[in-house]
């Protein structure tokens, strides 16, 4: 019997649990949750997405470089006559006359000498056609007429400088992007987190301290950091999370140290402390969970802060590298592209848009699940 | 309060010095030097160059006489501008960014605050996700996306604004780079009004205030200053880095400023010019952090220094 | 309406500065970038030349179209063996403070860029100059360089061997003369405003490090009454897409580089006032020639052969680079034809095979695949072409991967021979002569040989040519030795540069060259 009543009631203090009862609350918030799936989904569109693609993310279609989004398989009708005499040019073929039907292509080639059998591959080659073959030779082999099969290719948001289809590549970047937006936000959140309710609350000597630490980091020229990590370690996706943790949780824990100053003098943490409690469960148990409203909120500045960092990095040789992409990258590329080929610009900042708006709702729920005055 | 001031003022030096410390070795490290050009420098040239700048002496040395330098004010000649010294650089550029950087800084403050504290009154209301919406599209747009959408826009459909260029620093120029400086500060500013301002509102002694009838302004006026605490934990540093210059929006703009500076001194190996950002940044950084700090005792009582 | 309102604050500004001016004529130049110095011995960019240029005037100038003119000098000898040259200089060329320009003012502005004490990055250019590299080297007394004033208007210079190219190299800008006694007065503080003392058709009025530098004309240049616009403002447009927006809201003339990320948009909207000129200039990548398997020949050919020229050149760079096949850019000086590699003008088809052949004899291909590191300095368009290159090497069995580090560090890499496969790298001649470009792989030149490229035969003709004096058996010895070059591959050439340059139409004067010299002395505008 007194058993039975020790098992309730460490179930009773687990059901009310500080991280039990915010998932609750987490789950009846609406927004929260559907941005919590959005994510999800599109988390998962990057991971398995470019499997499905029909297009590899560093396939070049040399007859595609820059073309604009659409609903619409290309080549479109217009453009065979051109890309056909541009493949034909350098082996001194001209083209006599063509036709198109039900996406077999027809033409007539002729030349000043023998055209050689190979011109099929050549036909091939090119991003447009498949399946070439030689119908008929003429005029001691001087002119052929080839037929061909017109490869659709569907690329729905456009292609890059490459001839790449941004779609395909926008997923893959989201692989990079995804995982240091959100596991090296997460990363300099319990660092800058820890670090500055430890300072914070410990107060006088070791506040100023490790203070002044944070601001030895902040003032080091970064770039420079960067430049020795590439140097002397090569380019390694570990190297970027450190550098990017390394600056990230300096402004994180100035808000929390902040925070925990006031906290610190509190009616709560003095009884706390009246009563004995450690110290280390004093911060784990109030201070950190009072002051996570502004964490909850400066980490989803973050996120667009570290995505958008990354491709600096790439910049200096530590970050992804060519073919491979990220959304942070693909922003500045399409960056220079305003005028000519927004696309390149636009698709990619709505994917980084879309994530962060889903951040903001679920750090928003979290907050307000996770916020002690509210219960 | 004052002796706690001056404590922190003889602290900084400390500081200072480890920064330049590290700082001065860090980048020596760093492959290439100034001289390292697309066209490589014959042998002789480049050691000409080198004892030009006392670059062939031993580092400790130029560290030594680095630190003398500085202690009167002295931060060398750059190795890339040539035709100036690092403090004729940082002196004809601070202003300039100085100027830009309070500008944006106090207009992201007050449109910030505002809409924070607008978006924190109606909380999951049309107001508030409106306000919201509008931050999130502020701290999406990069910089480098919004400024030359902006030019495109004002400078060249409408043709209102100047495209580029300082012009002596008149306002018609300014308008823009202040502008595209101060949009993520707005949305970083409102974001963290609003998320503070709605714990503030709820807790007692602003619901005991309410209850006892006092006008809803003063109420907000009151709760605001607790509530400006995150924000003022965010200003110190996100300060220093506003008034020392953007390199995109002085590049794009064409504005002279020092930010470019950060990292054109990088880029070029242009150690003098990098040790100028640096101890300037420094300088930002321990001046505003503390007075962060002065501010925390102001805004909320609880919060002593002893 | 609005655009021209622009103009007219700038202008505004630029009256109510200056006073009461009748229809001053100014000149809004973009001009890449802030120069690093206006000291001519210091300096080292093609940013600075361009500024210098206008300011300054030396013995023989560049003319619209970039070719050598009389400057201060209004005739010269050269002596049978090509190497004396005797220049009489001209009786009305005055500094603009009103002193003359003397013999001996050229004179001190040669030992002072060889004084080991000046640190000038280019002095090197000038070692064709008698006695120059001992001096330079601090082994030698500056008196004794061989830039002598016979007298007051007479400047004999002494060369070490016959070059041919001498003229040429007299009109870049470490040739330019300081006024002596200004630099004696102010030290390295003579470039300032105030200052400036120059002889050219501009002089120096204001200088806001990135912002601007303003010159006024020059009222005692000789050459003043043919000189149209009064004021030039140079403004350092690094951001190459700003640079286009304030081009195309009226707030520059002309601007000498655009954004090639955008040349189809600017083909449409600019029309004409897009210039492309092909410039002296070579894209190239370099190939560690000591390092298996780049070390044989086969495989760099086949890497040659299959890279589609044309495609990178119209698709990455937007035409304004052109498919290059030889290592000197076609239109240099003292030359004739590059040596084109053969298969030019084979197809792709052809040369594809043919490279897949060469692999094979060197034992690699699709079955024995090699893998190779391209490393470049970060920037999209080279790394564009980087990608692309890949691409094309994927059917012989290369596994490609990209490397890209800031400029200094991918240069410094290559200076200090650190280990690579291929590097990228670009060469713009700095005189319009085969030499400038051919030294490159000499295998002594431990600057530029990237490659460690080691042939006696191409060291040996190198100093044959050097030693000729007639222009057309040189021009011959050279080719032999580009031919050499071809054949070998230390580098591969891949692209000619273009000079990508928007100009308004209401600037005249503006001729396209292949150096890309435009000295707004012979400009105008009109309305």
């Amino acid at each position: 019997m007194t058993d039975a009543v020790a098992v309730d009631r460490s179930e009773v203090v687990a059901g009310k649990s500080l991280w039990r009862d915010a998932w609750l609350r987490l789950r009846a918030n609406r927004a929260a949750m559907v941005s919590l799936i959005v994510l999800a989904v599109m988390t998962l569109a990057c991971i398995v997405g470019p499997w499905f693609s029909p297009h590899r993310y560093d396939q070049v279609y040399q007859a595609y470089v820059k073309v604009p989004p659409s609903l619409e398989a290309y080549p479109r009708a217009d453009a065979i006559e051109g890309e056909l005499e541009r493949s034909l040019r350098r082996s001194r073929i001209d083209l006599v006359a063509f036709d198109v039907v039900d996406g077999t292509l027809t033409a007539t080639l002729i030349s000043e000498s023998e055209i050689d059998p190979r011109i099929t591959r050549l036909l091939d080659r090119s991003n447009l056609f498949v399946d070439a073959r030689i119908l008929s030779t003429e005029d001691d082999g001087r002119q052929v007429i080839v037929e061909a099969l017109i490869d659709q290719n569907l690329f729905l948001v456009g292609t890059d400088q490459n001839g790449r289809d941004l779609l395909t590549r926008i997923l893959v970047g989201g692989r990079v992007s995804l995982t240091i937006g959100l596991l090296a936000t997460f990363v300099a959140l319990m660092i800058g987190v820890t670090y500055g309710a430890v300072a914070g609350y410990a107060g006088g000597r070791v506040d100023e301290v490790m203070m002044r630490i944070v601001d030895v980091l902040y003032s080091l020229p970064f770039m420079f950091f960067v430049i020795m990590l590439v140097v002397f370690f090569g380019r390694n996706f570990v190297l970027m999370f450190i550098a990017v943790g390394a600056i990230e949780w300096l402004d994180m824990a100035r808000i929390v140290r902040g925070q925990t100053l006031s906290i610190k003098r509190q009616e709560y943490v003095e009884a706390a402390q009246a009563m004995g409690v450690r110290t280390g469960a004093i911060i784990r148990r109030h201070v950190i969970p009072n002051a996570l409203g502004p964490v909850v909120v400066y980490m989803t500045l973050m996120v667009p802060k570290v995505i958008l960092l990354e491709s600096f990095l790439s910049f200096l040789g530590l970050g992804v590298q060519e073919p491979l992409t990220s959304w942070g990258v693909l922003i500045s590329e399409g960056a220079k592209n305003i005028q000519g080929a927004s696309w390149l610009l636009i698709w990619p900042s709505l994917f980084l848009a879309v994530t962060l708006f889903c951040l903001n709702f679920i750090g928003d729920g979290l907050r307000d699940a996770l916020d002690p005055k509210d219960r | 309060m004052l002796r706690y001031v001056l404590r922190r003022l003889l602290g900084a030096i400390p500081t200072l010095l480890v920064i330049v410390t590290v700082a001065f070795f860090l980048m020596r490290v760093a492959p290439g030097g100034p001289f390292n050009l697309e066209r490589p420098l014959p042998p002789q040239i480049m050691e000409n160059l080198q004892a030009y700048y006392k670059l062939d002496q031993p580092l400790i040395i130029q560290y030594l006489d680095y630190l003398k330098g500085l202690l009167t004010g002295d931060l060398g000649p750059s190795y890339v501008y040539r035709d100036f010294t690092v403090d004729e650089l940082l002196l004809q550029g601070l202003p300039v960014s100085i100027q830009l950087g309070a500008s944006a800084l106090l207009f992201a403050l007050l449109v910030g605050i505002t809409l924070g504290t607008f978006a924190a009154l109606r909380q999951n209301r049309a107001g508030d996700v409106g306000v919201m919406t509008v931050a999130m599209v502020g701290i999406t747009i990069p910089n480098f996306v919004m400024a030359p959408v902006l030019t495109l826009i004002f400078a060249i459909w409408l043709g209102w604004l100047p495209a580029g260029g300082w012009g002596e620093g008149a306002l018609i120029n300014k308008l823009l780079p202040v502008f595209c400086l101060a949009l993520p500060q707005i949305a970083v500013i409102a974001r963290l009004t609003r998320g503070s301002m709605i714990e503030v509102l709820r807790a007692h002694h602003v619901r005991t205030m309410r209850a006892n009838g006092l006008p809803a302004l003063v109420v907000t006026f009151r709760a605001l200053r607790g509530a400006l605490l995150p924000v003022v934990s965010y200003l110190g540093p996100a300060a220093a880095a506003l008034l020392t210059g953007s390199v995109v929006i002085e590049s794009i703009f064409g504005i002279p400023g020092v930010g470019r500076y950060f990292v054109l001194g990088a880029l070029n190996r242009d150690y003098t010019l990098v040790m100028g950002t640096v101890v300037t940044i420094a300088l930002f950084i321990v001046l505003f952090n503390l007075v962060v700090d002065l501010l925390y005792a102001v805004l909320d009582p609880r919060v002593r220094y002893d | 309406m609005t655009r021209r309102w622009a103009r007219m604050w700038l202008l505004g500004a630029a009256l109510l500065a200056w006073g009461p001016v009748q229809a001053e004529v100014v000149y809004h130049r973009g001009n890449t970038a802030e120069p690093e110095t206006l000291d001519q011995h210091l300096t080292s960019t093609i940013y600075e030349s361009n500024i210098l240029r206008d300011l300054y005037e030396s013995l023989v100038v560049h003319g619209p179209d970039a070719s050598v003119q009389p400057g201060v000098a209004e005739s010269w000898t050269i002596s049978d063996d090509g190497l004396v040259y005797t220049f009489t200089l001209r009786d009305d060329a005055k500094w603009s403070n009103g002193d003359p320009v003397v013999a001996d003012d050229f004179v001190f502005s040669y030992q002072r860029i060889l004084d080991p004490a000046t640190g000038a990055k280019y002095a090197d250019i000038l070692y064709p100059i008698a006695g120059a590299e001992t001096v330079n080297n601090g082994e030698a007394d500056a008196d004794s360089l061989g830039v002598r004033a016979v007298d007051e208007r007479t400047v004999e210079i002494t060369l070490v061997n016959p070059t041919p190219y001498f003229l040429e190299l007299l009109t870049h800008q470490t040739s330019l003369p300081v006024h002596p006694a200004s630099v004696e007065a102010h030290g390295s503080a003579f470039t300032r405003p105030g200052n400036m003392v120059s002889n050219g058709a501009y002089q120096l009025v204001e200088w806001v490090p990135n912002a601007h530098i303003k010159a006024e004309k020059n009222p005692n240049f000789h050459g003043a009454d043919d000189v149209a616009i009064d004021t030039v403002f140079y403004y350092p447009t690094e951001d190459r897409s700003a640079a286009l927006r304030r081009f195309m809201a009226g707030e520059l003339h002309s601007n000498n580089d655009a954004p090639v990320e955008q040349m189809a948009f600017m083909k449409e909207e600019l029309g004409d006032q897009l210039r492309i000129a092909p410039y002296l200039g070579t894209y190239y990548y370099a190939v560690n020639t000591t390092k298996p398997p780049f070390d044989d020949v086969r495989v760099r050919q086949a890497l040659s052969m299959v890279v589609d020229r044309e495609f990178v050149a119209e698709e990455i760079w937007g035409d304004s680079m052109v498919a290059g096949y030889s290592f000197i850019p076609p239109g240099i000086g003292n030359y004739g034809e590059p040596a084109i590699a053969d298969y030019a003008d084979q197809s792709m088809f052809d040369r594809e095979e043919q490279a897949l052949a060469l692999m094979e004899e060197a034992g690699y291909g699709p079955d024995n695949p090699i893998d190779v590191e391209i490393r470049f300095n970060s920037s999209e368009n080279h790394q564009k072409t980087a990608t692309a290159i890949a691409d094309m090497w994927k059917p012989l069995g290369v596994n490609t991967t990209l490397f890209n580090t800031d400029t200094k560090t991918h240069y410094a890499h290559l200076r200090d021979r650190g280990d690579y496969d291929v590097a990228r790298a670009g060469w713009i001649g700095d005189y319009s002569d085969p030499q400038n470009f051919l030294f490159m792989v000499e295998s002594d030149n431990q600057g530029f040989n990237y490659a460690q490229y080691a042939n006696p035969e191409y060291d040996a003709l190198m100093d044959q040519a050097a030693a000729t004096t007639d222009l057309d058996e040189r021009a011959q010895v050279l080719l032999q030795a580009e031919e050499l070059f071809m054949r070998d591959l230390p580098f591969i050439p891949l692209m000619y540069y273009g000079s990508l340059s928007m100009v308004s139409p209401n600037l005249e004067g503006w001729v396209d060259n292949i150096q890309n010299v435009h000295p707004t002395r012979y400009m105008a505008l009109v309305d």
